[in-house]
């Protein structure tokens, strides 16, 4: 992005937290109904060690779900595009794993799954590998059927299939796909945590808000969220600019 | 050669072609010309009848090269590689193959842009880099379907003049396929002509140019009066194929 176009969309925020500031300061509003940015700021600054503590379990939670479900959205999708008839056959399942909401089930796999950790885990999973396996599926599929002859042609092994033609051509969908996934599994690890209501030590951003919540710190809670949109933040822009280098390098 | 659905594609098809020939197929779209294509480079198979072809019997897959109606390139991959890839499906490591991929390279005028990507080149140089990836492994068999058909005519006209002079004295047998008249002319040692519905070879039409042939070949009276046989026939050709069965 040239520097320019960044100008815009600093101004606007610049100019919401003042007003917001200026807002609070004038009306006399309450901070635990809402705290002013500068009192976030405060409140974040005051609970440092405690929120890092629990960002960086949010972040371990995200980032491995979306790590898991790259492996296991490009494994399905694979065997999907090899056997379209697996794909008849599973595919619906997955639809259902997708369009039911996570809220709802979190409660159920928290009583099978033993380690909260490993029930949170499998929450995100779940939302996120969906845009991956359905993206690198629609990416497997769309050859150039010419390109398929060509290589039939040249009488190219299986292998060589797979890995100078199929997977190049997927890649473009398959990073399209990521870049859902990565916010999905940020949503889809904070909303897990919310539903299990852990409490602790060993506990993510989520329960914080919940802790800070029910003791009415709403400026805490705030912070909590700061991080959550930070951390979301990062995630979209490193998943662009990766997305950008592999398909600079590839095409 | 019956299509799944049971359509009729071809009927009676009965051709030879001779190493170091230019044979051109002519007939208007539907024909069923493409479908001798690819049963010549055994990626169909007919449903009755057998084709003798190198491709039939060759297990490296060296003896055949398909040019496409596009240019059909990698599009992740530079010029280079897209060459490279006929040569590297078959084994050869990118440094074997370099000089190779050079000369190729250097024939059909594209030394320059061998790191440049599919993207940034225009149409006529892309068919040039399909047509070098044709070349690269010095096939006995060139298949040409309808190559040109979607450049604009100075192009087209060029890149005829140069196809030319690729397969001359290569003892590379060429079949190429159009609906251009002017095109099978210029090109060909033999044109044959096909009608529709069911595809079939309608006429068999001589070109007595010798070659080398360059552009001004189009300016002579032999190559006008060839293109008013062939359309002629090619007329007559249309017309029985649009008689109802």
């Amino acid at each position: 992005m040239k520097m320019g176009n960044l100008f815009l969309p600093t101004a606007v925020c610049v100019a919401l937290l003042l007003g917001w500031e200026l807002f609070v300061w004038w009306a006399k509003v309450p901070a635990f109904t809402l705290p002013a940015p500068s009192a976030v700021i405060e409140s974040l600054a005051a609970n440092w060690s405690s929120l890092l503590g629990s960002w960086w379990f949010t972040v371990k939670i995200t980032l491995s779900a979306l790590w898991l479900a790259c492996l296991g959205g490009v494994l399905i999708a694979a065997v999907f595009a090899l056997s379209p008839s697996t794909e008849r056959a599973l595919f619906p399942l997955a639809v259902v794993l997708q369009v039911t909401p996570i809220v709802a089930v979190a409660p159920l796999i928290l009583i099978y799954v033993e380690s909260t950790m490993a029930a949170l885990l499998l929450c995100a999973w779940i939302v996120a590998f969906f845009p991956i396996l359905s993206n690198t599926v629609i990416g497997l599929r769309s050859l150039d059927k010419n390109l398929l002859d060509l290589f039939r042609l040249y009488r190219a092994t299986p292998w060589q299939r797979l890995t100078l033609l199929r997977a190049p051509s997927a890649l473009p969908y398959f990073l399209a796909g990521v870049k859902i996934s990565g916010g999905l599994s940020l949503i889809g690890s904070v909303t897990a945590e919310m539903v299990a209501g852990a409490a602790g030590r060993d506990t993510g951003l989520a329960s914080r808000i919940l802790e800070a919540s029910f003791r009415t710190e709403t400026p805490k809670m705030f912070a909590a969220l700061l991080l959550l949109v930070a951390t979301g933040v990062m995630i979209f822009l490193i998943l662009n600019v990766l997305s950008r280098k592999l398909l600079k390098e590839n095409s | 050669m019956r299509f799944e659905s049971g359509l009729l594609a071809l009927q009676t098809v009965s051709l030879g072609v001779a190493l170091g020939e230019f044979v051109t197929l002519l007939g208007p779209s539907g024909c069923g010309k493409s479908t001798v294509l690819k049963l010549v480079a055994g990626l169909a198979t007919p449903s009755e009848g057998t084709v003798l072809s190198p491709a039939q019997k060759d297990q490296t897959g060296r003896s055949t090269a398909f040019v496409f109606q596009e240019p059909t390139l990698l599009p992740w991959a530079t010029v280079f590689d897209n060459v490279w890839l006929p040569l590297r499906l078959q084994g050869q490591s990118r440094l074997d193959a370099q000089s190779v991929i050079a000369r190729v390279l250097e024939q059909v005028g594209l030394s320059e842009f061998h790191q440049s990507y599919p993207a940034q080149l225009s149409g006529g140089m892309k068919m040039r880099v399909s047509i070098a990836r044709a070349l690269v492994s010095k096939p006995e068999v060139l298949l040409m379907d309808e190559p040109f058909a979607a450049l604009d005519d100075i192009t087209r006209q060029r890149l005829n003049v140069d196809l030319l002079k690729w397969w001359y004295g290569q003892s590379m047998a060429a079949m190429f396929v159009t609906h251009n008249v002017a095109e099978a002319v210029f090109l060909s040692q033999r044109v044959l002509v096909m009608g529709a519905r069911p595809g079939k070879v309608v006429a068999e039409v001589r070109i007595e140019q010798p070659y080398p042939r360059d552009a001004s070949f189009r300016q002579t009276q032999a190559f006008l009066q060839h293109c008013q046989t062939l359309g002629l026939a090619l007329d007559q050709a249309n017309s029985v194929g649009m008689k109802p069965r």
